[in-house]
């Protein structure tokens, strides 16, 4: 059946309804991001009377206020091992897991797979309580070790889940083809499934690092210790009421955010790259 | 792929061991832990038989249907969030004009930590806040609302802001998923003819199935039991207990009132919940399989 | 395939190992080289900042007088004081110390069986140093359970300026409930936000039932009394709803800031800071940071102007944050050392520099105070019964009967005796869901 529209003739209307959509959606994406970098960067009297526009005058006293005496190095530091070691367990994981559930025949895969995703669904906050108990069997209370396994067994479940439903997206014909060539499965599974699921791969990477990033609850109980806290532990610490100084709030809300916002500016080439080399060339 | 000898038949159990092993420590031996505790009570410090009565205590509860009847309207946010996110990624494959900026952004929410978006979205929202003032200034005065502080409306205030989250997420899953939907699919749709919205209809979609039902279940999980910063930053419950969802019933009764195994319970009967929505999903699925 | 089983449990190990680095096993062998690891988890950094200083500094020198201890003291959030805290007794492994809030909150957890007695490791002669209005508040079953570690008189600030803008004598606030309508009227016709507030987190249901709910009542037995429903007391009873009645004719009549319901508690009072708005209730470590900034000639507080017929009605309210030993703790003897050192005249005079908070304690000497709004608490603490409220009823009663309820008093047209009745239908509410602590609680004599 023909279309109505030729291809060239509903590209102008196509063209302009998708730019007003994508610009309008840009915007309500980035006003709540303008609100809080532009305040950061006034003066209390100064968000008060003006919270939209662009400060005048300029001052980073609230990064200053926000800053003062803390110990953002080590923070940061932590942080960003809990992220590493945590995100290496579970890819590795998943990745093998995924993998046997997506393509291996074995008594159980389903009813075991079926099982694990409502697991992501008990709430962490009454987690919290089997889960020190647990801690305390293995004496890994108050370690980084109890932490980055927590995390590790929360992330597996998701990871899994998603790993396998693009490897299971693979081209039966490739990965036999290669059987037939007398590579072992093993072999399949990491020069053929692994490359061809970059994609999937980053996604879920950034999803489990955003989330080990910002995690609040879980860190807090497990790391009572100063020199184990995280970056967005730190700074929710000491949220008093005495500064309730917008800016100040907004600067640290800023400094919580800066990192991952750099790792995603200059990660943004390769997970476009990544995103979209997945494509299959059969 | 077939095995010949015994060894075989153990692979695949090896490979799935690890994380096996992780989710059993992490995750099963603590919800075994939690169902268990569900049927006592503390007193003085210690577990005593409680038999169902926790759930009976919870079922009596009007503050637990305000909070499941909160997650189903979260839930209704899920056809937006999915919609949307489809569309901004078939348009983002389309390389349209400044595809790569929009890409930038439209991710951008995603990377934020939850308090961050909830302290900076009660800034936004509150009565002399900076959506009410932007109202005002063109006219839509009658727009004017306290969107946090007004018992009907400030779950759907919750709402939107999960939304503005969530939705990069989408459009990134999608994305990464059309990067692998061989181009030639494509190719031979423009061959026939085929408009944008055909392409996607008949092209995008199918290629997204199953993709699109993985995100629908993870935003099922996520507005079921991963909300709790939302709410606890942005209302607090409130007001008058009207943005009560179920995880923030459990912290109320676990840690704000003293009763841990009441919680628990709660929690069994969150897991309960979304077992149904999944099992139910799976076989609406099924059926639209057999259907076609 | 082996290989590579092999190489992740190496793997796994090696992160383990590294991760644990050191200081994790120190609550399980809790002396090592002879000495004994006191865990504290505190928190009032939040109310009383230089909190955290002040516990650093007094742990260093609590580890320079005595070698075999070593202090290890976490602030926590907010948030996660209780849960964390509730997690780790039910692991029976966590803090030798632990911080409550005061009152019901505290003894809550008493009820768990998560707190050691403090009366079975101190003299008589040490509990006696305390001040009996903050004893009382964990005092229950003839034990002393907590320790006060410091107090917060919750009472009124008053901008003067403001006050003198709308015709006000700035020295003389309004002491009766007519007085204080007449104040509160001159001001808002002066284009003056009376009262600056923030309801949306709910706190300050806990705050104003506080202020106003305890004028018809002789002693605190008699909240207790309501509590329980003995001699079938109830909040349906005029005398123990009249506050409500109080509470609508102040909102009824405009005198909160018109945000109310989307500020939190501490944005609504710092309406009162930034000068928008005239009055507001606050604690006294804030309210004397406040004076030292802005001047004693600027900042005023006042009690809360009374209304009631009982002896409580010129009641001051004077809480206190506590400290308590865990049941589970393996170094009891040296945790009850500990406490009472921060009771010692250094520690005082030292958290009062570094905090200004005020240690409840009858040697605490009012010499000390270099503060206006410190020094008229003190001398009210002395002339008038104390009393605060929220600390006598349950805390589940609390957030989901007295917050929720306040709330919507506001965001609704409610009347007050329907709003009385929703009191006792969440305390029954309450009573039906805890029997466990309703038996304790019924066993509560208050001590006054």
């Amino acid at each position: 059946m023909k279309t109505i529209h030729s291809a060239k003739g509903n590209s102008l209307i196509y063209k302009a309804i998708s730019q007003v959509f994508m610009l309008v959606m840009t915007l309500l994406i980035l006003f709540p991001i303008y609100f809080m970098f532009i305040n950061s960067f006034k003066s209390r009297p100064d968000f008060i009377k003006n919270p939209i526009g662009l400060p005048a005058p300029f001052t980073v006293q609230s990064f200053l206020d926000a800053f003062a005496g803390k110990n953002f190095v080590s923070w940061f530091g932590n942080s960003i091992f809990l992220m590493l070691a945590s995100i290496v367990i579970t890819t590795l994981f998943s990745c093998l897991a995924a993998f046997a559930f997506a393509r291996m025949d074995f008594k159980g895969s389903k009813t075991i797979f079926n099982m694990m995703i409502p697991l992501m669904s008990i709430p962490p906050i009454i987690m919290l309580i089997p889960l020190y108990k647990v801690m305390a069997v293995l004496n890994l209370v108050n370690t980084r070790a109890s932490v980055i396994l927590i995390y590790s067994g929360i992330m597996v479940p998701f990871t899994i889940f998603l790993l396998k439903n693009f490897f299971a997206n693979v081209p039966k014909s490739l990965t036999e083809a290669a059987f037939i060539d007398g590579a072992t499965q093993f072999q399949t599974f990491y020069k053929i499934i692994i490359p061809l699921s970059k994609s999937a791969l980053i996604t879920a990477s950034i999803v489990n690092i955003v989330w080990v990033w910002n995690e609040l609850l879980i860190a807090l109980v497990f790391l009572q210790d100063e020199s184990m806290r995280t970056i967005i532990v730190g700074l929710t610490l000491f949220k008093s009421r005495y500064t309730l100084n917008v800016p100040v709030i907004m600067a640290g809300l800023s400094i919580a955010t800066i990192p991952m916002l750099l790792v995603y500016i200059f990660g943004q080439r390769y997970l476009v790259q990544g995103l979209l080399s997945g494509a299959v060339k059969e | 792929m077939k095995y010949k000898n015994r060894l075989g038949l153990v692979v695949p159990y090896l490979y799935i061991m690890p994380a096996i092993l992780i989710v059993t420590l992490i995750i099963v031996f603590p919800v075994v832990n939690i169902i268990v505790n569900s049927f006592f009570t503390t007193v003085g410090g210690k577990e005593v038989w409680f038999g169902i009565n926790n759930y009976i205590m919870i079922f009596k509860d009007d503050l637990f249907w305000t909070s499941i009847l909160n997650n189903l309207r979260l839930f209704a946010s899920i056809p937006f969030i999915t919609v949307f996110a489809i569309l901004i990624a078939a348009l983002l494959y389309d390389k349209i004009l400044g595809w790569h900026f929009y890409q930038s952004i439209i991710f951008t929410p995603y990377i934020l930590a939850i308090p961050v978006v909830g302290i900076v979205f009660s800034y936004i929202l509150q009565y002399k806040g900076v959506l009410n003032t932007l109202l005002a200034s063109i006219g839509c005065e009658s727009l004017v609302k306290d969107w946090l502080g007004t018992p009907k409306l400030a779950i759907w205030s919750i709402v939107a802001v999960v939304v503005w989250k969530q939705i990069g997420f989408g459009v990134v899953l999608f994305l990464a998923r059309l990067g692998s939907v061989p181009p030639v699919l494509y190719e031979a749709a423009t061959v026939d003819g085929a408009g944008w919205w055909k392409k996607l209809i008949h092209v995008t979609l199918p290629q997204l199935a199953t993709t699109i039902e993985f995100f629908i279940i993870i935003n099922i999980i996520n507005m079921l039991s991963w909300v709790f910063d939302f709410v606890f930053v942005m209302t607090g419950g409130g007001p008058v207990n009207s943005t009560y969802v179920m995880e923030y019933f459990i912290y109320q009764k676990a840690f704000a009132g003293s009763l841990v195994n009441m919680g628990e319970a709660a929690g069994v009967i969150v897991l309960i919940f979304a077992i149904c929505i999944i099992a139910a999903e799976s076989i609406i699925r099924k059926r639209l399989e057999d259907f076609q | 395939m082996r290989k590579l089983l092999v190489l992740l449990l190496v793997l796994m190990t090696a992160v383990s190992s590294t991760a644990c680095g050191g200081n994790s096993d120190d609550n399980q062998i809790s002396s090592k080289n002879g000495q004994t690891t006191l865990k504290i988890w505190y928190w009032g950094e939040q109310e009383a900042p230089g909190m955290k200083s002040f516990i650093d500094k007094a742990a260093e020198v609590y580890m320079k007088e005595n070698t075999n201890i070593k202090v290890d003291a976490v602030l926590q959030e907010s948030d996660t004081l209780y849960s964390a805290f509730r997690s780790a007794a039910k692991a029976k492994q966590g803090p030798d110390i632990q911080y409550f809030w005061g009152g019901t909150q505290a003894l809550e957890d008493v009820w768990m069986g998560n707190v050691a007695p403090l009366s079975d490791y101190w003299s008589k002669e040490d509990i006696d140093n305390l001040p009996l209005a903050q004893r009382s508040e964990t005092y229950w079953d003839g034990k002393q359970w907590c320790m006060p570690f410091y107090q917060y008189g919750s009472v009124w600030g008053y901008n003067k300026e403001l006050f003198a803008k709308a015709g006000l004598d700035a020295n003389n606030p309004p002491r009766t409930w007519e007085e204080f309508m007449t104040t509160c009227e001159a001001l808002k016709k002066a284009g003056i936000t009376p009262i600056g507030m923030g309801l949306k987190d709910g706190y300050f249901g806990g705050w104003i039932i506080s202020l106003l709910g305890q004028q018809n009542m002789n002693t605190k037995q008699e909240l207790v009394d309501l509590i329980k429903g003995s001699d079938n007391k109830s909040y349906t009873d005029p005398e123990n709803y009249e506050w409500i009645t109080k509470l609508k004719e102040m909102k009824d009549k405009g005198y909160f800031n018109t945000d109310i319901m989307s500020l939190d508690l501490y944005q609504g009072q710092q309406l009162f800071d930034s000068g928008e708005a005239a009055m507001t209730i606050n604690a006294e470590p804030y309210l004397a940071q406040l004076e030292r900034k802005e001047g004693a000639d600027k900042i005023g507080i006042m009690r809360t102007p009374s209304f009631g017929e009982g002896k409580m009605a010129d009641s001051v309210g004077i809480p206190s944050q506590v400290l308590a030993i865990t049941s589970f703790s393996k170094n009891k003897e040296e945790a009850a050392k500990f406490l009472k050192f921060l009771h010692t005249e250094d520690m005082m005079k030292l958290m009062y520099q570094e905090a200004g908070a005020v240690t409840p304690d009858k040697r605490f000497k009012d010499e000390w105070l270099n503060t206006e709004v410190d020094k008229q608490i003190m001398a009210w603490s002395k002339g008038n019964p104390e009393f605060w409220y929220q600390y006598f009823y349950p805390f589940g009663f609390e957030s989901s009967g007295v917050n929720p309820i306040v709330q919507k008093l506001f965001a609704v047209d409610l009347a007050p005796e329907e709003a009385a009745k929703e009191f006792q239908d969440a305390l029954k509410k309450w009573k039906n869901q805890n029997p466990e602590l309703l038996t304790a609680f019924e066993k509560w004599k208050v001590l006054e």
